[in-house]
């Protein structure tokens, strides 16, 4: 039995154009290689520091 | 690829020749991002657009740098309706690679057509509208705003599964199947159409088919699906968006009754057409006619009373025609009033030309109408005929009553009548007329066999001159003719005739048979006057009394 209400809290308002830019700025650009080349750097950090 | 710690470009060692660093957890990174890029790839090429954007979304997890990845999931993302989705994605992949990068031929696409962009933006506006109806429990509203949602952007798949949600909650299955039916379409693996699909078809009793197949059965099925419930002298089925009940009984005609029925038909078409239509047209038709027909009377009516009337006129004219012709004539006709006229001047001037002999002069004034001088003549007309006639009556009337004379002695009594009479014409005119001239005209009209005429002019002798020896003459003379003989006596007196001197003697004899005839006379004076103007009257008319008219 589809209950009317849950299904409706998975539709969220479309962004519109002129949103468009903001969304750009805020879009999250972080992947893994990224998380892992931080990781690396602080692991040098920490052998550099010992 | 590149070194992520300086940008060179990698060999196939695992480490950067450039730099040295190692990049051996960065290939692998590398090399899991373009595995699930191509997973995604493979996913978009079925149309599985929910799954080939979880793959790309999942590759830039990886690698962010991806740019093949994230040009198809804009791609995806337009594809599905959400342009400000697409649109982002080519903008960062722009960045990462400004040259040679499909993302400028996707942008330009996009912004090259302002007025599509434009719906597109209205669209996901009103979408955003129809939502917010879901919230405030307008579900109708929001049934009608999504619906012009689609209408204009008909690839806005959160659009479908929202109005198939509707549906589902309004127990509108068939429309929320065609809905999902529409989501499918575009994107055959998502999840949300296929659970509402499934709900739908568990709804309406239909028996699903296995997995994603069931999305793909619906688009390839025929839209008429049937499904029969056997219920009480009643069958369902569906036909497209409708449910259809009939009762079971329900027979089509074929064959010969559907002929019959045809035939029937017409049959009723012919009567109806017979019996109520053609009825009112004729009536119709006659009513024309009838007016046309009235037109035509009155215009005749008309017509006919125009030549009544124009009829009347020419009868007029021509009787004015004839009037003012006759008006004509008695002015320029033999007896016109003109000649009349013509001819008193040619007496004058003859008079005036050669006074001596008025013969002709008395010819012209005998010839003029005596009707005319005394009616119609002016006055001055009729003085001067008056004038004319002193002048040339004396000499005129001895002439002519000697040659009067002449004629009766010599026995040519009609010539005696004629010129004895015009003789009077001119005698009676004279202050004293001679009775001589009268009595000669009795005598020639006796020796002319005119005794009437005789007897007349002896009692105008009579009559007018009593107390003349010739009255006395002219008595005898008239109790000759009182036997009835109607002989005609002798010539007159001047003629030598013995006859006419026994006529004489009876004068001679006394003064009693002058008298008895005068009293005779007296006596039958009033008759003879009327015959005296009869007597009296000249070829052309004259009269006695006419005479004295003048002499008075």
């Amino acid at each position: 039995m589809i209950n009317f209400e849950e299904e409706l809290k998975k539709f969220h308002p479309s962004l519109e154009v002129d949103d468009a830019a903001d969304a750009i700025h805020q879009h999250d650009l972080s992947d893994v290689a990224e998380i892992i080349v931080g990781m690396l750097k602080d692991e040098r950090f920490r052998n550099d520091e010992v | 690829m590149n070194c992520y710690k300086c940008g060179a470009a990698l060999s196939e060692k695992d480490f950067c020749t450039a730099c040295g660093a190692d990049v051996s957890k960065y290939k692998k990174i590398v090399y899991t991002s373009n595995r699930l890029y191509n997973e995604g790839l493979e996913k978009a090429g079925v149309r599985d657009l929910s799954g080939a954007i979880m793959s790309l979304r999942e590759s830039l997890k990886f690698d962010r740098s991806n740019v093949e990845a994230r040009n198809l999931l804009g791609l995806c993302y337009f594809e599905t309706g959400d342009v400000v989705g697409a649109l982002t994605e080519w903008v960062i992949s722009k960045n990462f690679r400004s040259k040679k990068n499909l993302a400028d031929d996707y942008i330009y696409a996009v912004q090259s057509n302002p007025a599509r962009l434009e719906s597109i933006n209205q669209s996901i506006k009103k979408y955003n509208k129809a939502l917010m109806y879901c919230y405030q429990d307008s579900k109708d509203l929001a049934i009608i705003q999504l619906k012009k949602v689609l209408s204009q952007n008909p690839h806005l798949i959160q659009g479908h599964l929202l109005l198939a949600l509707l549906f589902l909650d309004s127990e509108q299955y068939a429309r929320a199947k065609k809905s999902v039916a529409s989501v499918l379409a575009i994107d055959v693996g998502n999840t949300m159409a296929l659970s509402y699909l499934k709900y739908a078809n568990k709804m309406l009793g239909i028996e699903e088919d296995d997995g994603a197949g069931a999305g793909g059965s619906l688009t390839s099925k025929k839209k008429k699906s049937e499904s029969v419930r056997a219920a009480e002298g009643s069958v369902t089925y569906q036909s497209g968006n409708d449910i259809i009940i009939q009762p079971a009984d329900v027979h089509e005609p074929r064959g010969a009754s559907s002929l019959l029925n045809i035939l029937i038909g017409l049959i009723i078409g012919v009567a109806v057409t017979y019996f109520l239509v053609l009825p009112a047209r004729i009536q119709v038709a006659r009513n024309e006619m009838s007016d046309e027909l009235k037109a035509i009377s009155d215009n005749s009516d008309a017509k006919s009373a125009r030549i009544s009337e124009l009829e009347q006129s020419v009868e007029a004219l021509e009787q004015e025609k004839t009037q003012l012709q006759t008006a004509i004539d008695d002015y320029t006709g033999s007896g016109g009033d003109a000649l009349k006229v013509d001819a008193l001047l040619v007496s004058v001037k003859g008079y005036l030309d050669n006074p001596e002999d008025p013969t002709q002069i008395a010819e012209t004034l005998y010839s003029i109408d005596r009707d005319y001088i005394e009616t119609l003549a002016s006055d001055s007309y009729r003085s001067l005929y008056q004038k004319m006639m002193s002048l040339v009556a004396p000499s005129v009337s001895a002439k002519l009553y000697e040659s009067g004379k002449a004629s009766v002695n010599q026995s040519d009594y009609t010539t005696a009548v004629t010129t004895l009479e015009e003789a009077w014409f001119f005698a009676k005119t004279l202050e004293q007329p001679d009775p001589e001239v009268l009595y000669e005209l009795a005598v020639a009209y006796q020796m002319a066999g005119e005794n009437d005429k005789a007897k007349d002019t002896y009692q105008s002798v009579i009559s007018t001159f009593p107390d003349s020896s010739t009255a006395g003459k002219a008595s005898e003379r008239l109790d000759e003719m009182g036997d009835g003989t109607g002989a005609a006596p002798e010539a007159s007196e001047g003629g030598g005739n013995t006859q006419a001197a026994e006529s004489t003697q009876p004068a001679d004899n006394g003064d009693e048979g002058g008298a008895d005839a005068g009293a005779d006379a007296a006596a039958g004076g009033e008759g003879d006057n009327a015959a005296g103007d009869a007597a009296g009257e000249t070829p052309d008319g004259g009269e006695l009394e006419t005479t004295e008219t003048v002499q008075g």
